[in-house]
């Protein structure tokens, strides 16, 4: 075990690095740079003034140069400066990754037991009414655009029903008013996450339920509950378990088309923000960091999934 | 109570749901957020028109296009003996021009605007490290003289006819910045109090003053006890932030905000159907402005070159019901890049009218022939077929696009569409004059902008001049260039009035360019509000906000 997670731990150092000069080359290698989009939207600017400001901004040094010095500042834990914000990377981050955190931590959570609990139960009788359902459900929400989903939510229950706001963090403090902004974005994210547990779930489950040993507990007089969770469920758990590690990394990596819909600043939108607008610090940080949770995550489940199954130590 | 009622008021105590805001604040939807507050550094609409609320600029240009003092006492000109013509000291002629500032002119924290700041932005706008945008400013003003702590004169190396005029020139807090910006003014654009600490009450000088920001998401404002002018109507302006304009328009029909600001709202289209569906509930404005639709013609492609094919293109197409079908006729149809609110548009020059037989008469004249397949030839065999572009994902200019292809396929001409992701578009294929064809987009102005970076034929981007420039279409015309550089410096506007008039003939004859409309910016605000004056250029409504009003 501690062999494999040493391995996964070096593979993960290789995977940052590479990453990370791959995102700076390939923000490069967008057609134009922070002073272009400036020009197009202050028509004062001459050429004089984007030469100037390219130069302060470092933009006219060659693109292996700016990497390195990125690099070697960013190894000794200075990340920059976002140009975007006008704040420190690491300000602006924390900011969007509680944010994000605030809306897909208990969204991830409501659509795993949501969606397992569905699962399980729609594996019980396949082909029945209640698996019928459940697969209704599950490809309607793999089907539904988030976008679509999250207009018609606020439609029905913003401006119809007056129910809860459009969107936006609350300007009051405390956790009621946040609670009451964020009930339509987890109800979205919430409908169009638990269908990939279901299916997975119902999936993995109607296969553990036909294997010899799930027959053995049940000629052995195991009830039905005790020969779903004890017996099929640990053995059909594996594949849920990659589902939730890949769900698990959204959480720095956002929920770009929700948090753009229900305005709600989150590390998606500022991803997407920060690769649009050349944003070299803020980028390449919240991609780093996507990117170590997702490895991190993944070898979560590598762990969890081995102490469930002892086969996988072989 | 019916069922969802009770339910929607249980839902509403258990949650704290918020109440309806009172009258005493207003609830603004706008579709950006400024990535800076500080009012030189960076220039973007998100930031004017916060800064309109907050900030008084010492010039500006009002909602009649004059410019106009905000915080000095009377506009100098030579006519008052507020500026002097003066040889500036590289010979040029130059202009010191002397402003007075309002008396009680403050601070939010009670410090008075004094000289010193006009100073300290002069300062710190001349240092090139200090990172400001647009600096022909600063480097045209080369000298100040301070009169005393409220009277400045500024020494220009040149002088135009926008000598006084000054609406860049915005006064910055000394007693909070300078010694911020002194410690390195390198690195003061990410220190500057104004996103370090944005609630600072020195840093604004308007009816109101920044109270709180939520990065991305909000600001909220608050009325400024310092100012000195009428007080602004509201005690709270809260200016939320939702980029996606479903979501913006829901917020609004959901009571979420209380009007959307046409500077930075609903795309036109978008407000129109909504114009439909909910015009009982808010006022609906449609302000036409400085943002000008058209197409750049490559004058670089032989069929291009020829005068007559650029006129039976334009006679070809029918704007007015382009603007009729699409856009409500909201909009007003451009026949040339000057608006017909600015004070040097002339509306007696000749126009081309929507005209396909003489555009096919043109094109039989100029050697196109049209060939079995409808679409022209020349005596080489060559198709009449010319590439369209324009920015991909603009709903409005894609279907501007689609109706153009079909009318100049009425008249034989070929229009293959090839659109680019702005960023593509506008960083690499019109700026460096790689478009094949015709290149549709927008310019945006000021009024009585000399169109020098477009139309003269020094301007031409090319990898020589390492693609500076704006005349993407390589127009080259000697009287043209002649009159571009006549106009700035013929100060009085009625001997303008005649080179005006004469670009504009040279423009509309000549057919660089095939003006199409002047974009409209859709402003949608309650019912119970009054007063708001949109400008049409760049300078926003919120400038004038102490003349809104609440009706009863």
């Amino acid at each position: 075990m501690l062999r494999l997670i040493g391995a996964r731990l070096v593979q993960a150092a290789l995977t940052v690095i590479l990453l990370s000069f791959a995102a700076y080359a390939l923000i490069e290698l967008m057609p134009g740079d922070p002073i272009d989009v400036a020009i197009a939207s202050d028509p004062r600017l001459s050429a004089a003034d984007a030469e100037r400001l390219r130069a302060l901004y470092g933009l006219d040094r060659p693109l292996a140069e700016r990497y390195l010095a990125w690099a070697a500042s960013a190894a000794l834990g200075e990340f920059g400066f976002s140009r975007l914000f006008a704040a420190p990377t690491s300000e602006v981050l924390g900011s969007a990754l509680l944010n994000s955190t605030a809306l897909l931590l208990p969204s991830t959570l409501a659509s795993a037991a949501i969606g397992i609990g569905l699962g399980i139960l729609a594996a019980r009788r396949p082909r029945g009414s209640l698996d019928t359902m459940v697969n209704a459900v599950a490809f309607a929400g793999i089907a539904m655009p988030s976008f679509w989903l999250a207009i018609l939510l606020i439609i029905l229950f913003a401006v119809l029903l007056g129910w809860f706001p459009a969107g936006g963090p609350p300007l009051e403090p405390g956790p009621a008013a946040w609670l009451h902004h964020l009930a339509l974005p987890w109800l979205t994210l919430t409908v169009l996450g638990l269908a990939a547990y279901a299916r997975q779930t119902r999936a993995a489950m109607i296969e553990a339920l036909g294997e010899p040993w799930i027959r053995t507990a049940r000629a052995k007089g195991a009830p039905a509950s005790r020969v779903l969770l004890h017996h099929a469920f640990p053995n059909a758990a594996i594949p849920v378990i990659t589902v939730a590690a890949l769900d698990f990394a959204t959480l720095v990596s956002g929920a770009l088309v929700v948090e753009t819909v229900f305005a709600w600043p989150g590390m998606g939108k500022l991803l997407y923000d920060a690769i649009l607008g050349n944003d070299y610090n803020l980028a390449l940080l919240a991609l780093l960091l996507a990117a170590l949770v997702t490895l991190a995550a993944n070898l979560a489940a590598d762990i969890l999934q081995i102490a469930i199954d002892p086969r996988l130590r072989r | 109570m019916r069922r969802p009622s009770l339910i929607a008021a249980a839902l509403a105590a258990a949650l704290g749901a918020v109440p309806a805001p009172a009258r005493e604040t207003l609830t603004i939807g706008i579709t950006q957020y400024p990535s800076t507050l500080h009012p030189s550094i960076e220039s973007m609409a998100a930031k004017s028109y916060v800064h309109g609320f907050a900030l008084r600029p010492i010039t500006v240009h009002d909602a009649e296009w004059k410019v106009v003092c905000r915080l000095c006492e009377q506009l100098p000109t030579l006519e008052n003996g507020g500026a002097v013509p003066e040889r500036a000291p590289n010979g040029s002629p130059g202009v010191a021009v002397t402003y007075r500032l309002r008396e009680k002119a403050a601070w939010g924290d009670g410090t008075p605007i004094t000289v010193e700041d006009i100073l300290f932005a002069w300062e710190a706008g001349r240092e090139p490290t200090t990172g400001i945008g647009p600096a022909e400013l600063y480097r045209s003003l080369y000298r100040i003289t301070v009169q005393d702590q409220r009277t400045v004169t500024l020494h220009f190396d040149k002088l135009t006819f926008e000598y006084n005029a000054i609406n860049e020139l915005r006064p910055l807090p000394a007693h909070l910045e300078r010694s911020i910006w002194q410690a390195d003014p390198r690195t003061y654009r990410n220190r500057t109090l104004y996103d370090r600490d944005p609630a600072r009450p020195g840093l604004w000088s308007g009816p109101y003053r920044v109270v709180a920001a939520q990065a991305g998401a909000s600001l909220t404002l608050e009325r400024n006890p310092a100012w000195h002018g009428p007080e602004p109507p509201f005690r709270r302006i809260i200016i939320r932030t939702v980029e996606n304009t479903a979501a913006l328009e829901a917020n609004l029909l959901a009571g979420q905000v209380d009007m959307i600001a046409g500077e930075l709202g609903l795309p036109l289209d978008q407000a129109l159907a909504l114009e439909r569906r909910a015009g009982n509930r808010f006022r609906f404005h449609y302000q036409p402005g400085l943002v000008y639709e058209h197409i750049d013609l490559n004058l670089d492609l032989p069929a291009l070159a020829d005068r007559r094919v650029r006129e039976a293109l334009l006679r070809a197409i029918d704007r007015d019901q382009i603007v009729q079908r699409l856009f409500d006729g909201r909009v007003p149809v451009a026949h040339s890049f000057v608006n017909p609110l600015d004070r040097m548009y002339d509306a007696t020059l000749p126009r081309i009218p929507f005209d396909p037989e003489g555009a096919q008469r043109l094109l039989d004249e100029a050697g196109w022939r049209v060939g079995a397949d409808g679409i022209r030839r020349n005596a080489a065999g060559e198709r009449l077929s010319l590439e369209l572009m324009t920015t991909a994902g603009n709903r409005s200019r894609e279907l501007v696009q689609q109706v153009l292809q079909a009318m100049w396929r009425a008249v034989g001409v070929e229009i293959r569409i090839r659109n680019e992701p702005p960023r593509v578009f506008f960083g690499e294929t019109v700026s460096r004059r790689r478009f094949q064809g015709m290149a549709l987009f927008a310019w945006i102005s000021a009024p009585e902008n000399v169109p020098r970076t477009i139309l003269h034929s020094s301007e031409i981007p090319s990898e020589a001049r390492n693609w500076a420039g704006q005349n993407y279409t390589g127009f080259r015309h000697a009287e043209m260039d002649e009159l571009l550089e006549r106009l700035p410096v013929t100060l009085e506007a009625e001997a303008r009035r005649p080179l005006w008039r004469r670009v504009q003939e040279i423009y509309a004859t000549d057919i660089p360019v095939i003006p199409l409309f002047f974009r409209a910016d859709a402003h949608i605000w309650p019912r119970w509000l009054d007063g708001v004056r949109p400008t049409g250029h760049l300078a926003p409504s919120s400038l004038w906000v102490e003349e809104w009003r609440v009706l009863p």
